[in-house]
């Protein structure tokens, strides 16, 4: 019996070169938008550049982070109380005293002289009543979210969250960052090839929330959070803070923590700021220079000229840096000193120029990979790579003979499809990914195993050779493919359960297990047929 | 080259000793797991876990002492990786605050203890800095004295050396000394006398950092055991449907269940650390057992075909022999390969090699003694029972024969 091995070529023949052209496109696509690549890349340089390498193989930073949206609400819940004490006064109702807002919303204590049904059509006149539901008990008002104004808060605070990142990472020149939010209140960063990430996590990390505060007349600094609370006889008025600082003293400043009693309410935000710059403090330290827009330098103006006299509190991330005396007034520009190195004055700037994040941010995880670690992983992978792949072609060549080369050929094109294929689809490899591409070698083989051994037994059965051939590859099919796709079905739950590198290595396994069941069948059939098929008579099969 | 031909050996009647054997097997990892206890990592219990490079072989004491008196507590602190490579591997437990940054507040520590005195607060650390703050400061010093010339372009020029610096650093870590970062290769004589005179190469260097919150652990450690029970589930089914009966359904599972059992006492024995890797490797190790034993179900589907009458006890059994000699040869083939990961992977997939090294072995022997004999009796039972109430079952004498009607 002949069979054509024409199309089957051909299709071998095209499904190789495909894989390859596919790796070398990709390669030189990724020297391309590479602008420290060589201009001349080499061979060499457009195979190393064919496949994505994860961050656990480049160095880079992996964080998960969680936006604490509270603060936005705060915010949003502090701007319209801010907005109703107005309102109030332009009307001429009285209302009582708006309490501190938290993520809630806000209460209003409301005196003998206040009327209760007055206060309450303020509210729904002054606010939109689709955002905010007010109930009162006895004196007092609570005015809080409505769920759906919540939640679009804090999908904004979450949005905005991104769009901050993205402004800083930008700013920091990383290529090809990812991030990506979520679910609810959480954003993915993947940013490759990091190498000073303690720099680049404190740059995403960092706030930036910028508020400039004016100190109470009593305001200290303390030296511990009981002093403070003594000065204003054991409680800290609802109006006033308690805010951690830096001492005033230019040997003790940052070194020692200190209590200042602000104003709750800020003078000016970070909100305001158009421009921040490295630049010198009075004590020739590098410190950081801001500049208000239009806006913020006429509040600015109008609370210094208010408070001359008095000390403003340069508050970053609720910390006071420094709380110098306003001696004239001051409208559209400010310094914060901290001692900061250069380096760190330099971060901060960036962070206030990207603008402040929403809310506070917290690493609910991180990974990290340093630049040594990604290259001696690579290294390391590709030695156990070649290591086993090497022992594997050794021992089937060994056993099987001129069946094992067949085998080694199969295994051959079986790599070569797999990296075309990760490639094509920009699968991303990862050290257990390279871990998949070993073990997938070794159980491709499996599939020629079986009809290896399937023939030897049609043989032993007293099979002629080619008929042996023959009822091998057929009889050994059903079990190449129930066992591959017992395999591919648990290694798709490792595909759902993963994280990214563990997710590499199951899309090496499952892609190298479709190519095996393809190299192992067919081209591994092809190959006899080409050794065997044209003679009328085969004596005997090298196997 | 030929080995095992034609083997006869009867392992259904070694089926007991070997049960035996498993079952012991068990009791000692229940044994591990419960006294020596799994060593779950980062991944799953949240905290940190963070590799540090030093310049001189560090003191695992001394280190503690440090990060201790930085106010972050400590798990363990311990060597790792090769010993030239004077890396240590520290553990802080879960903070109950999420979001501190552990690495962010050790480093410097580490720092400052181990610099030599008179080291100031503004120096430049080229071992702890990368290629943009170091370009940036190249330029603002100029040692090559480019400013202002026209055929020269700093922004670029400084880049270019910073990276060829911070990449020379990453071959080995960290610079031992400013005369290793001055070695970097095509560096000009000003830059090199450059960073002698601006430069320091400090004492210690992060390698890595994963710290994971209460939040992500709880939900890794949701997400891994499902994704292990839904892989069995999957596995169950899809061979329940492919070979037309439970009894092979519920054997392979059996198996699949007794390997990752006897591979996690075996974790717990050796302390392995239980990674997200590992977990991988478990998976993986499942997927690798059920196409070991599936393939043997195949061979009893396609002898059950025949109409040779045997037993169906001596058709497994002869099954198994048919297939012992793959099962030995692809055996030991992905032994080479799993070996190959093992001893020349590398520290962060030793654990992920582990498993599969041992899982190899297991896999092939519950396959054998657990899986197949399963089989027999399932279906010897169902048989028995049949023939005890004949109407139940239309044709008793043919154990075995609803999975043949699979075909």
């Amino acid at each position: 019996m002949k069979r054509p091995t024409g199309w089957r070529l051909a299709l071998t023949l095209v499904v190789l070169i495909g894989s390859i052209a596919a790796y070398v496109y990709r390669g030189r696509e990724a020297l391309k938008k590479n602008p420290t690549a060589p201009p001349n890349p080499t061979v060499g340089d457009v195979l190393k550049n064919g496949l994505k390498l994860g961050l656990d193989l480049r160095g880079g930073i992996h964080l998960v982070m969680q936006v604490k949206a509270e603060d936005a609400l705060r915010a949003e819940a502090n701007d319209a109380a801010e907005h109703l004490k107005t309102e109030a006064g332009k009307r001429g109702v009285t209302i009582g005293t708006v309490n501190p807002a938290t993520h809630e919303g806000f209460t209003i204590t409301m005196g003998e002289d206040v009327s209760p049904a007055a206060v309450s059509d303020l509210v729904k006149s002054a606010l939109s009543p689709t955002d905010w539901a007010s109930d009162q008990s006895g004196r007092e008002m609570r005015v809080t979210f409505r769920e759906p104004a919540r939640i679009e808060i804090e999908g904004q605070a979450l949005r905005q969250a991104v769009e901050t990142i993205r402004n800083r990472v930008d700013a920091l020149g990383v290529a090809e960052p990812a991030i990506q939010p979520q679910g609810n209140d959480r954003i993915v960063i993947q940013l490759p090839g990091v190498d000073d990430p303690a720099r680049v996590k404190d740059i995403i990390g960092t706030t930036g929330l910028l508020e400039l505060k004016i100190v109470d007349l009593k305001g200290g600094p303390y030296s511990s959070p009981e002093a403070a609370a003594a000065a204003y006889g054991g409680t800290i008025p609802a109006n006033l803070e308690l805010v951690e600082g830096n001492a005033e003293d230019e040997e003790a400043r940052t070194r020692t923590t200190v209590y200042y009693v602000l104003e709750r309410a800020s003078a000016v935000t970070g909100r305001d700021l158009k421009n921040a710059r490295v630049g010198q403090d009075r004590f020739n330290q590098p410190a950081v220079e801001f500049f208000l827009n239009a806006a913020g330098a006429e509040k600015f103006g109008r609370v210094t000229g208010d408070n001359v006299g008095r000390q403003l509190a340069i508050v970053l991330d609720k910390r006071v840096q420094s709380a110098p005396n306003i001696k004239t007034q001051i409208t559209d520009n400010g310094i914060i000193e901290g001692n900061f190195t250069p380096e760190r004055a330099d971060s901060l700037a960036l962070v206030l120029r990207s603008g402040a994040l929403p809310a506070q941010l917290v690493i609910l995880e991180e990974r990290t990979v340093g630049p040594s670690l990604g290259l001696d992983s690579i290294k390391q992978g590709i030695l156990a790579a070649l290591v086993g792949i090497f022992l594997v072609f050794i021992a089937v060549v060994v056993y099987y003979n001129l069946a094992g080369l067949n085998a080694v050929l199969a295994l051959t094109m079986n790599a070569i499809i797999l990296l075309g294929a990760m490639a094509w689809i920009n699968a991303t490899l990862t050290l257990p990914g390279i871990a998949g591409f070993i073990l997938t070698i070794g159980m491709a083989v499996d599939a020629n195993v079986l009809i290896f051994e399937r023939i030897r037994e049609e043989l032993d059965g007293g099979k002629a050779a080619k008929a042996a051939i023959d009822l091998g590859f057929k009889k050994a099919l059903s079990a190449i493919v129930d066992s591959n796709l017992t395999t591919i079905a648990a290694a798709a739950f490792l595909f759902q359960f993963g994280t990214g590198p563990v997710k590499g290595f199951a899309v090496t396994l499952v892609i190298g297990l479709c190519a095996s069941m393809f190299t192992a069948v067919f081209v591994s059939r092809l190959l006899f047929d080409l050794l065997y098929g044209s003679k009328e008579k085969v004596e005997a099969i090298s196997i | 080259m030929r080995l095992l031909r034609n083997p006869n050996f009867d392992f259904l009647k070694l089926q007991k000793p070997f049960v035996i054997g498993s079952i012991v097997a068990a009791l000692i990892s229940a044994g591990a797991i419960a006294t020596k206890g799994l060593n779950w990592g980062v991944d799953f219990t949240g905290g940190a876990q963070i590799v540090y490079a030093f310049q001189q072989t560090p003191d695992e004491d001394q280190v503690r002492k440090i990060v201790e008196s930085a106010g972050v507590p400590v798990t363990s602190v311990q060597r790792y990786d090769k010993a030239e490579k004077n890396q240590i591997l520290l553990r802080v437990p879960m903070e109950q605050k999420e979001g501190r940054d552990v690495s962010g507040e050790v480093t410097p520590a580490l720092v400052k203890a181990l610099s030599p005195a008179g080291r100031g607060d503004g120096v430049f650390d080229l071992n702890l800095n990368g290629a943009d703050p170091l370009s940036a400061k190249l330029q603002q010093d100029d040692p090559e004295k480019m400013a202002g010339r026209a055929d020269a372009n700093p922004a670029v020029e400084y880049a270019r050396i910073a990276q060829a610096i911070i990449a020379h650093r990453s071959q080995t870590g960290l610079f031992a000394s400013l005369d290793a970062a001055a070695a970097t290769p095509g560096l000009s004589p000003a830059v090199a006398s450059w960073l002698k005179e601006k430069t320091v190469a400090g004492p210690v260097t992060l390698i890595g950092a994963e710290s994971v919150g209460p939040a992500v652990g709880k939900d890794l450690r949701r997400k891994g055991t499902w994704a292990v029970v839904l892989s069995w589930g999957a596995i169950l089914v899809y061979v329940w449907f492919r070979f037309r009966s439970v009894s092979y359904g519920t054997g392979v599972v059996l198996a699949l269940i007794h390997d990752a059992f006897i591979a996690l006492g075996l974790c717990a024995i050796f302390g392995v650390e239980i990674s997200l890797t590992v977990v991988a490797a478990f998976l993986t190790l499942i997927g690798y057992s059920a196409n070991d034993t599936v393939v043997i179900y195949d061979r009893i589907r396609e002898n059950l075909e025949k109409p040779k009458k045997e037993p169906f006890a001596l058709l497994v059994n002869r099954s198994i022999n048919e297939t012992l000699s793959r099962t030995f040869l692809t055996q030991f083939l992905t032994f080479l390969t799993v070996a190959a990961l093992f001893f020349f992977g590398g520290e962060v997939i030793r654990g992920f090699s582990f498993v599969l090294f041992v899982g190899a072995f297991i896999g092939a022997y519950s396959t054998i003694f657990i899986a197949a004999p399963w089989v027999v009796n399932w279906e010897t039972w169902k048989a028995m029972r049949a023939a005890r109430h004949p109407a139940s079952v239309p044709d008793p004498g043919k154990p075995g024969k609803a999975a043949a009607k699979g075909r």
